[in-house]
């Protein structure tokens, strides 16, 4: 199943085809086979060592790593999977480059866009974002290699579809598209006519809020500028009219009670839980009365310090260390903290996980994703 | 004997000497699942090369550089790739083979052992 083909979707020589389909491969292979071999090889050899060296089982997450890690299949793995995520980027990366000037034209604005766009030259890169490139993707969300530039924009579409070797779908929004059909079956009365998708990236999760509520208004806002721009041109392309801005989640240009639905999906865990609480207390300023917050809550969390080991691999192995500051959060807490009704928190409880994040999340490890969460403001 | 038991494809006995130095391996992984990549890339474009003769065309860049595989090409070169991973990484599934099968074999030391001291003792009918 081949992606989507649209306007600003980079192209391919036949061979690097050919490598990009060798780093699908390859994640593969680290998440299907070597990462659930790694339980078998602590539950088989290694937890039975550390068992006789020790009279007792690992304690805590330490301990479980000190144990684990004197395993060669365990290291080299982890150096499998650390090698595909950096090679994924790389391979991907150079087919771009080569055609970058010809996707900077193809994503100019266009007098006949049904959609919109705005770049901010003047908006602050928070530092945490600038301090660490997340999944290990050279030059994260935000770097600008020029004028006009959508290179991180073209690089997170083409590197996602081959990092979840084609599971995201051909359009790279199984997520999006599962979240907004969630919320559509749970709240069937609810008719969000404006909608906020917050750290919306190439816009994988936007399109869908807007094909699932067709007659919205949605937005999408990202920090990224060559992710904003490339995600109007891709978004124009598919023919889904959406307004997109680059700004930050936690103090946007938006008027007081704009919208009835604030969203986000994989946003949270990707940053730190002070900013996760403001971004909490902008969507309640941004919310009307009857509007609603749905975010993904990310991973659940871990029943014991094994489980808590076995599925943080991004977290240590893929520049995600965020990821268990949002672990740790009272989602519940914290938007009671930013203004929302205690009583009005909401989850969907456990989801099989759609995303192949693998470790946390595959079918493999028997994981599930903690679903989605939200509130309402009164 | 069944005809479906997998084959073995680790060899019993003494541990396989070390070679290199930890502290340089990880960069030599890096460039080591590179250069896979190559030869994938490479097994590709002799596949591209084997359906054009296939369909009786010569193998030009042009033609290379247009040839679109079905989707069951496609999906065939998946599973090969697939299978030359499994091979070349055949040494790192040597602990989780052992942790599948861990306590089921006989322990060669134990054997040599029994061995040295049988050899010691006068022969016995």
């Amino acid at each position: 199943m081949a992606q989507t083909r649209h306007a600003v979707l980079p192209e391919q020589t036949h061979d690097e085809a050919a490598r990009e389909e060798y780093c699908g491969t390859l994640r593969k292979f680290f998440t299907e086979t070597l990462w659930p071999g790694t339980r078998e090889v602590y539950a088989g050899l290694e937890r039975p060592r550390f068992e006789r060296e020790h009279g007792r089982p690992p304690m805590n997450v330490r301990e479980v790593k000190q144990a684990i890690e004197h395993s060669f299949y365990y290291r080299a793995s982890n150096l499998v999977g650390r090698c595909a995520q950096e090679l994924l980027w790389d391979t991907v990366g150079e087919s771009i480059e080569r055609q970058l000037p010809a996707l900077r034209a193809k994503a100019k604005p266009r007098s006949e866009a049904r959609g919109s766009v705005r770049i901010n030259p003047d908006l602050a890169i928070p530092r945490y974002v600038d301090s660490v490139d997340i999944h290990v993707m050279p030059g994260n969300f935000h770097t600008e290699r020029g004028e006009d530039d959508v290179y991180a924009g073209a690089l997170y579409d083409r590197g996602v579809y081959h990092f979840a070797y084609g599971g995201m779908g051909p359009e790279n929004d199984k997520l999006g598209v599962a979240m907004a059909g969630w919320l559509k079956s749970r709240f069937p009365d609810f008719q969000p006519k404006r909608i906020l998708d917050m750290g919306c990236g190439p816009g994988f999760s936007t399109l869908p809020w807007k094909q699932a509520y067709p007659d919205a208004e949605v937005h999408g806002i990202d920090i990224g500028a060559p992710t904003i721009r490339y995600a109007h041109a891709r978004a124009e392309s598919l023919g889904v009219p959406v307004h997109f801005s680059q700004q930050d989640a936690v103090q946007t240009d938006f008027a007081d009670g704009s919208f009835d639905l604030v969203t986000s999906c994989l946003l949270t865990h990707e940053m730190p839980v002070h900013l996760i609480r403001r971004m909490f207390a902008e969507t309640y300023r941004l919310l009307g009365a009857g509007g609603m917050s749905l975010i993904d809550g990310g991973a659940p969390p871990a029943d014991g310090p094994e489980e808590e080991f076995f599925t943080t691999w991004f977290n240590r192995n893929a520049n995600e260390p965020f990821s268990a500051g949002l672990r740790n959060l009272d989602l519940a807490e914290a938007f009671a903290t930013a203004g929302f009704p205690a009583d009005a928190f909401f989850t969907s409880g456990a989801r099989d996980a759609v995303y192949l994040k693998g470790m946390g999340g595959t079918k493999q490890a028997g994981g599930k994703s903690a679903g989605y969460v939200g509130t309402v403001k009164r | 004997m069944s005809e479906n038991v997998a084959r073995p494809r680790v060899a019993k006995g003494p541990k396989r000497p070390r070679y290199l130095r930890d502290a340089e391996l990880d960069r030599f992984m890096m460039m080591f699942t590179a250069l896979i990549g190559e030869v994938s890339a490479l097994r590709d474009r002799l596949a591209t090369h084997e359906a054009l003769a296939a369909q009786g065309q010569i193998a030009t860049a042009e033609a290379i550089e247009s040839y679109r595989p079905s989707p069951d090409d496609e999906s065939a070169r998946g599973i090969a790739r697939e299978a030359m991973l499994h091979r070349v990484f055949r040494v790192l599934m040597e602990e989780l083979e052992q942790a599948r099968t861990a306590g089921n074999d006989a322990d060669l030391d134990a054997v040599l052992a029994e061995d040295d001291a049988r050899s010691a003792s006068p022969v016995t009918a």
